[in-house]
């Protein structure tokens, strides 16, 4: 990972749109969004978390720790190739 | 740190990334495929990751790179037609909350990925707002402002917005709205 991929010059804002935005944020308190009373913002953040907790606890698939398994014993036969 | 170790740091991260992919393209036959993805690249370049930095806020960032380089116009193909992300992919629900999953997850669903994304990262999973910021290559207030405009956006998307008294949207909000009418002038600036 290089620093350039970090930055993404697919990402959809424009560099010009970055500063107006977040000069503007620094007013604005991010617990106040507009136009959302307290409640709202906390029935949001529940809901939020509880569909994210769902995704998490899903089942993860076994192909993804076959993809690491295989991954491993291929650099562990490349060692032994090289004599380590 | 040795591939054994790497490896199991790895298998643990795993959930949360599937999570934090299906939260980006909305589909999870498309997140497994990122993840996998992800994962490889993650492998390969074991090297360059840091010790004692985040290797979530890492695996997010490869994640990320690998949506809007090659997946994300698949991923608005396939969106509809998949649906999964409007159903969940757990049959659970969590009952308490007063806002209908299967609701929110439309609305969740429309907002733009670079509102999502931020969503996800700082309002579920628990990155920081800095985290967020180095995983998308944007100032911390950039990040504050995609929050905001997304929670507003949700709002209004399920009615839930003071500066629309009188929209009641689907949504039943009645449990934490009782005694405080949809009009109340308390909070609202």
């Amino acid at each position: 990972m290089t620093s350039k991929e970090l930055h993404d010059p697919n990402r959809p804002e424009g560099n010009q749109a970055a500063p107006r935005e977040s000069s503007a944020a620094g007013k604005q308190r991010v617990s106040a969004a507009r136009g959302l009373d307290s409640r709202s913002q906390e029935a949001i953040g529940r809901a939020l978390r509880a569909h994210y907790d769902d995704l998490v606890r899903a089942p993860v698939p076994d192909k993804f720790m076959e993809l690491l398994n295989r991954l491993e014993a291929r650099e562990q036969s490349a060692k032994l190739q090289r004599g380590q | 740190m040795s591939q054994g170790s790497f490896k199991d740091e790895l298998v643990a991260q795993i959930p949360g990334l599937r999570a934090f992919a299906v939260s980006l393209c909305g589909s999870v036959t498309l997140a497994d495929d990122l993840v996998q993805e992800a994962l490889l690249r993650a492998w390969s370049n074991s090297d360059k990751f840091q010790r004692g930095t985040s290797l979530r806020a890492w695996l997010f960032t490869i994640l990320r790179n690998v949506y809007y380089s090659q997946y994300r116009k698949r991923a608005r193909e396939v969106q509809d037609s998949d649906g999964v992300f409007a159903r969940g992919i757990a049959v659970s629900g969590d009952q308490e909350s007063h806002l209908d999953l299967a609701d929110f997850r439309k609305a969740l669903a429309k907002l733009p990925a670079e509102q999502r994304e931020v969503l996800t990262m700082v309002g579920a999973s628990g990155l920081s707002y800095e985290e967020a910021a180095v995983i998308c290559g944007v100032e911390i207030g950039t990040i504050k402002s995609r929050v905001s405009r997304a929670r507003t956006k949700l709002g209004e998307l399920m009615g839930l917005s003071d500066r629309r008294p009188g929209a009641s949207g689907r949504m039943s909000l009645a449990a934490s709205r009782s005694g405080a009418g949809a009009d109340s002038p308390e909070r609202v600036k």
